[in-house]
């Protein structure tokens, strides 16, 4: 069989453009369609539980073990910055706290999220497309969107921040152990929260909440447009962790633009 | 875990990451679970003084920043201030009675890069504590942006006038360089006398400083104030006499007047007369008492008998000599040997 995705091309800088903009184009009617569903939708009785248990608690290690090491690394390259700008360790904790809740802990930590949750449901979604099993849904009159995609972004919208929560209190952990370790930064003196407000607070959650919504969409859409057999699964899983994570950082930087505004740092 | 349901398992991890942002709110939020009571400072300039910021005593944090108020100016009528500021503060219940009246609140921050935070200096412990709702004035933060702004446009005021004036500046320099190199010159030179200059306002100075301290023996010594206190008594007797004696003056010179008037040409002129024999008589006298004075210049210079006599230790001895002799042996009055 003759196959090529989009993923095996070479575009031009207005072609890849002009696609980037056709799939988020295709990704907001996807979202509308999702809400639409999300309020007016008949869905299998513990189909949301189900997928928040794939979604959160079997991602669970996975975060707490990247987020551990993401905190650790950056509190060690804080701390060597730190060192050859003032021989004062003192507010390194506050500083990075800081930087932890208004947007490493999230945005960051949305991209290991991304990959693990993201790759996940490109693969489900995209094997059942393949495998003509969305066509036999549309077949029985029951839309792939609301048994399919609306399950899987209530629960990424759900445990998105509880993860991604969970996640910035191990990298802080992990941050405060390093600290001590390394530049002798006792976990009192660490843990200081003078520069965090609930401004930040704020814009972490929104953050959260838009990047799991950003991943289950991205992911769906790449998944439900899955084509060519297994191979085309595999390209549309690598498209979606991609997507996810093009979304993140697109995202991060609207979503700080406004949190520049609405909470100044 | 394996034995719950999915719903359980689902749910205590959305309830844990819930009490982990449940429990972050409350730390951030300031929410404090024991009493405290509110203060007022007033500032100036806080300088970036946020709500929240802690509140230390000691270096031990007891409250926190409550707000942040800008009043500008406005007339509190309760303390007649003007404050430009006013910060609400916090504060736990139980150092109400360490905070007292003349405690001092100024703004401190935790490190060279820290946050600002209101520091008290809890005052001193015989002043009663302050009461709650008080307001107080505070000690406004060093303006560092301040003074490096003056100190900026000082420093380009300098290079402008430098840059405009390099020639008069450097010609300046110039004759600077030269009078300093003269200076050495003439002082090199005149060592020797330098020297002795200084060798001189030495001394000079010693002996000012003896005059004083003379001077000082005499204003502060009872003699000067004996001398003041009878000044004072004669000023206050001339003062008490001066008046009737000035009436007298007075009403002589009205009757001296009143008998000038009374006199005719004649009378006048006989006056006049006798003035002029009293002058002439007065110069006569004068004359007298001009020999009288050459006739005792003479007499103590010991010229003359009578001089000589006068004088003359010799004589006097003498003359003792036979008085006594004469006392003794009175018969050689009219017996000559």
């Amino acid at each position: 069989m003759t196959f090529t995705s989009r993923a095996e091309s070479e575009p031009t800088p207005i072609q890849a453009l002009v696609r980037v903009l056709g799939d988020a184009r295709d990704v907001g009617r996807l979202g509308l369609r999702t809400l639409h569903y999300l309020m007016r939708g008949k869905r299998e009785k513990g189909a949301i539980a189900a997928q928040m248990l794939a979604v959160g608690n079997r991602s669970l290690f996975f975060m707490c073990v990247t987020m551990g090491f993401i905190g650790a690394i950056i509190a060690y390259q804080s701390g060597l910055q730190a060192r050859k700008l003032v021989p004062d360790f003192s507010m390194i904790g506050a500083t990075f706290l800081k930087l932890l809740v208004r947007d490493l802990a999230v945005s960051v930590g949305a991209l290991p999220l991304a990959t693990r949750v993201g790759a996940g449901i490109a693969a489900e979604l995209g094997s059942m497309v393949v495998t003509d099993q969305v066509d036999a849904m549309r077949m029985s009159a029951a839309d792939p969107v609301d048994y399919l995609v609306v399950p899987r972004f209530v629960a990424c919208l759900i445990m998105g921040p509880a993860l991604l929560a969970i996640g910035g209190l191990v990298a802080f952990g992990s941050g405060t152990l390093v600290a001590n370790l390394a530049f002798d930064v006792s976990p009192h003196t660490f843990t200081n929260l003078t520069f965090v407000h609930l401004g930040d607070l704020a814009l972490a959650a929104l953050k959260a909440v838009t990047y799991g919504a950003a991943i289950a969409l991205v992911s769906a859409q790449r998944g439900l447009a899955t084509f060519g057999g297994s191979e085309g699964v595999g390209w549309a899983t690598t498209e979606a962790v991609v997507g996810s994570c093009f979304a993140i950082i697109v995202l991060n930087l609207i979503l700080s633009v406004i949190g520049f505004f609405l909470f100044p740092a | 875990m394996k034995g719950l349901s999915v719903e359980v398992r689902v749910g205590l991890l959305v309830l844990t990451a819930l009490v982990l942002l449940g429990g972050f709110v409350f730390v951030l939020g300031g929410f404090e679970l024991g009493d405290q009571y509110d203060l007022y400072v007033d500032f100036d300039n806080p300088g970036n003084l946020k709500p929240g910021a802690p509140v230390t005593a000691g270096g031990i944090q007891v409250g926190r920043v409550a707000d942040v108020e800008y009043r500008g100016g406005r007339l509190d009528e309760r303390t007649g201030r003007r404050p430009l500021v006013r910060v609400h503060v916090r504060i736990d219940r139980n150092v109400q009675d360490t905070i007292h009246e003349n405690a001092i609140f100024y703004v401190a921050s935790q490190s060279v890069l820290g946050e600002q935070m209101i520091s008290i200096d809890p005052g001193n412990p015989e002043r009663p504590p302050l009461e709650e709702g008080a307001v107080v004035e505070g000690v406004d933060p060093p303006r560092l942006d301040l003074a490096f702004a003056m100190a900026f446009e000082l420093l380009e005021g300098m290079t402008e006038l430098m840059r405009d004036n390099r020639e008069e500046l450097m010609s300046a320099f110039r004759s600077a360089g030269n009078l300093i190199r003269q200076m050495d010159e003439l002082l090199a030179e005149n060592d020797g006398r330098i020297d002795r200059i200084f060798a001189n306002l030495e001394r000079a100075t010693k002996q000012t400083n003896e005059v004083l301290d003379g001077a000082n023996g005499i204003v502060n010594g009872p003699r000067l104030e004996r001398t003041l206190r009878n000044v004072d008594r004669t000023l206050a007797a001339v003062a008490a006499d001066i008046e009737p004696l000035m009436r007298d003056v007075r009403s002589m010179a009205e009757r001296g007047n009143e008998a000038l008037a009374t006199l005719g040409p004649e009378q006048r002129q006989e006056i006049q007369q006798a003035i002029s024999q009293a002058a002439d008589l007065t110069e006569e006298a004068n004359a007298t008492i001009a020999d009288a004075r050459a006739i005792v210049s003479h007499i103590r210079q010991g010229r003359g008998s009578v001089g000589g006599f006068v004088m003359d230790e010799e004589i006097y001895d003498d003359v003792q000599e036979m008085l006594r002799d004469l006392k003794h042996n009175p018969w050689k009055l009219f017996w000559r040997e």
